[in-house]
């Protein structure tokens, strides 16, 4: 086994601002489209995710289906966090404020949320048991949760990517945020994250303080325009990858990341990561939910990676 | 130790209507079951997943009273702070400072319970919903360590989408040795008016539990087993001052009571005595000395031969 991703797993249903959308549950959170960023590539990844008891009821064909490893799903409580997606025209979302209060199992299911939140210990875990080249974790700024894991990452030496949560990008959080960067090898925020905590309002902007940070590569995700691979002062701006069709962008920006931590974990340069991501993206978005057969599209994914790759290298 | 206090710690606060904050009172539903244990034995300890900011406020407590810390493990920056905010007009809200996803990332787990019981641990108090997950998986921890284990209920909120809330506790209740539940709550999920004592008792008898403890606010507690009530109105100590967290240390007493064999009657003196004593000023009882101990065991066995005409006997 030669890849983690760890995380929240949410089950969605996502309506667009024109009021198109779909009723079907669809798997998603952070781990799991950051997972199929990762299974696109290799089947070599395990996802590691605490779960309620009804995942398994939704998702088992997608797993068995895929060969999905299950030993790092844990079952602990009685149901998964149900959330309800509405977009709005400018393409952030939000939570459907009626369907939130009248279909959620519990009112107070942020703090489910909290309960099913991976500990470093679930990490090392795993990280202790196989020989690990890789971890993704979405994950807030935490002063206890990173030295514990911190500990866990010199025990097990993995190269690890962190996904910074939205709540840690107010300015205020800056100290926190470089303290978690210690641990941090390559790092991922999006324009709306990065402009709120460095206090700007470009995209140049961004850029110019996300080269400062003490990590080896950041993807810097810039919506629907796609991204940009930060590795010191070397800055490749990499569009979306073409997909033949777009139904549901929710994901993208966790499945691009997933697949930047695979790309840069097996040793690719800043330009390969940041395809790769975008790659996986254009994967993502084709359909509501995770990429449904990974055999199916991953020689095609390797394909148009290496087109991407030796055009822009032209 | 012989009893465990396991679950939440929370401490809170006052606004007043200018954004004044006043002291932070350490509480939460185990931190007073562990006072009222301390209250009448030596013998406990708290069980729970805290911030790091523990040590500064709940420490002092504890080591005044010489508590083990041996089962509380610092998994956060941040224990779980309430803000009461007051209007003007006297109502009040309140709200989380570190969110109800740090409560649930600290919620105790029957993992935890687990490892924090010893060949000698009798029985835990453990404020709880009613997961299924989780009970199930505490009655493996139960049956292993051979433990009794005081449930006070989590009712399911109104706006929970959880099914029928009586079946939801009836589901799980026989895994719990005795039971603790308030009058609103009562009447909620029994749907009878909550001043109709005699209907609800009938129905708490039905349940499959050795022991309830009934309370019905300012008039007092039932001990109630499947064939006998006993009801004992408040006891005052003192002065009553906040009744802040008087549920969860009658609570932990009754627990202690049961387990120590004595009987209903006893059993509710105790609860309500320590009630007496918690709500004597803000947060928990400040020093238990053992001149308060022993005061605390004369006045139950005076009360005792108050409610039921007989010398108490263990």
């Amino acid at each position: 086994m030669d890849y983690l991703v760890a995380g929240n797993v949410m089950v969605d249903i996502v309506r667009f601002a024109d009021g198109s959308g779909s009723d079907r549950k669809n798997m998603g959170g952070p781990s799991v489209f950051a997972y199929s960023g990762v299974k696109l590539w290799t089947d070599s990844s395990m996802l590691v995710c605490k779960v309620g008891e009804d995942f398994y009821e939704y998702f088992d064909e997608w797993l068995e289906k895929n060969n999905v490893v299950r030993e790092g799903i844990k079952v602990v409580c009685d149901y998964c966090n149900h959330s309800f997606l509405v977009y709005k025209e400018d393409g952030t979302y939000m939570g459907d404020p009626e369907r939130f209060t009248k279909e959620r199992h519990r009112s107070d299911w942020i703090q489910d949320f909290g309960y099913m939140k991976t500990t470093p210990e679930d990490i090392g875990e795993f990280s202790s048991k196989y020989n690990i080249k890789g971890v993704y974790l979405a994950q807030n700024n935490d002063y206890v949760w990173w030295r514990k894991f911190s500990e866990i990452k010199k025990r097990d030496g993995f190269k690890f990517m962190w996904e910074i949560e939205a709540p840690c990008c107010e300015p205020n959080q800056m100290e926190a945020n470089l303290n978690a960067l210690k641990s941090t090898d390559i790092f991922s925020i999006n324009v709306q994250e990065a402009c709120s905590l460095f206090e700007v309002d470009t995209e140049e902007e961004c850029i110019e303080k996300l080269k400062q940070l003490p990590v080896d590569v950041t993807i810097f995700r810039v919506g629907k325009k796609g991204l940009y691979s930060i590795a010191g002062n070397e800055v490749f701006f990499l569009p979306s990858a073409p997909a033949d069709r777009v139904v549901d962008p929710t994901g993208c920006g966790n499945t691009s990341t997933g697949s930047a931590m695979y790309a840069y974990s097996e040793g690719h340069d800043p330009l390969m990561i940041g395809i790769m991501a975008n790659v996986a993206s254009a994967q993502n978005i084709r359909q509501f939910g995770v990429i449904p057969d990974f055999d199916a599209v991953r020689e095609f994914a390797y394909k148009q990676a290496k087109e991407l790759y030796d055009n822009y290298k032209k | 130790m012989k009893y465990m206090a396991c679950g939440n710690i929370m401490s809170d606060m006052v606004e007043d209507a200018h954004g004044v904050r006043g002291p932070l009172h350490i509480g939460g539903p185990a931190f007073f079951a562990l006072t009222a244990l301390r209250l009448w034995t030596k013998d406990c300890k708290l069980v729970c997943q805290a911030g790091a900011d523990y040590d500064a406020t709940y420490g002092s407590w504890m080591d005044l009273h010489g508590l083990s810390r041996e089962s509380i493990r610092v998994e956060a920056d941040h224990c779980t702070v309430h803000v009461l905010k007051y209007n003007e007009d006297g109502s009040y809200g309140h709200q989380s400072i570190y969110g109800s996803q740090n409560l649930g990332y600290l919620k105790t787990t029957p993992e935890h319970i687990e490892a924090a019981a010893s060949d000698d641990t009798v029985g835990f108090y453990l404020a709880q919903n009613q997961d299924k997950v989780f009970w199930k998986k505490l009655e493996e921890v139960k049956n292993k360590k051979n433990l009794k284990m005081m449930w006070e209920l989590e009712v399911p909120k109104p706006g929970d989408n959880l099914g029928d809330k009586l079946q939801r506790i009836k589901d799980v209740i026989h895994i719990a040795d005795m039971w603790s539940l308030n009058s609103n709550e009562a009447s909620y999920i029994f749907d009878i008016p909550k001043e109709n004592d005699e209907d609800i008792i009938n129905e708490i008898m039905k349940l499959p539990v050795e022991m309830t403890l009934y309370r019905v606010g300012k008039r007092g507690a039932y001990a109630v087993t499947p064939s006998t009530a006993v009801f004992c109105e408040s006891i005052d100590v003192t002065e009553s001052i906040d009744p802040t967290g008087c549920g969860n240390s009658s609570t932990g007493a009754a627990m202690w009571a049961h387990l120590e064999g004595l009987d209903p009657a006893m059993v509710v003196v105790v609860a309500n005595l320590t009630a007496g004593y918690n709500v004597a000023q803000v947060g928990p009882i400040p020093y238990i000395s053992d001149e308060i101990m022993e005061d605390a065991r004369r006045r139950a066995v005076e009360y005792y031969k108050k409610i039921t005409g007989k010398e108490f006997v263990k």
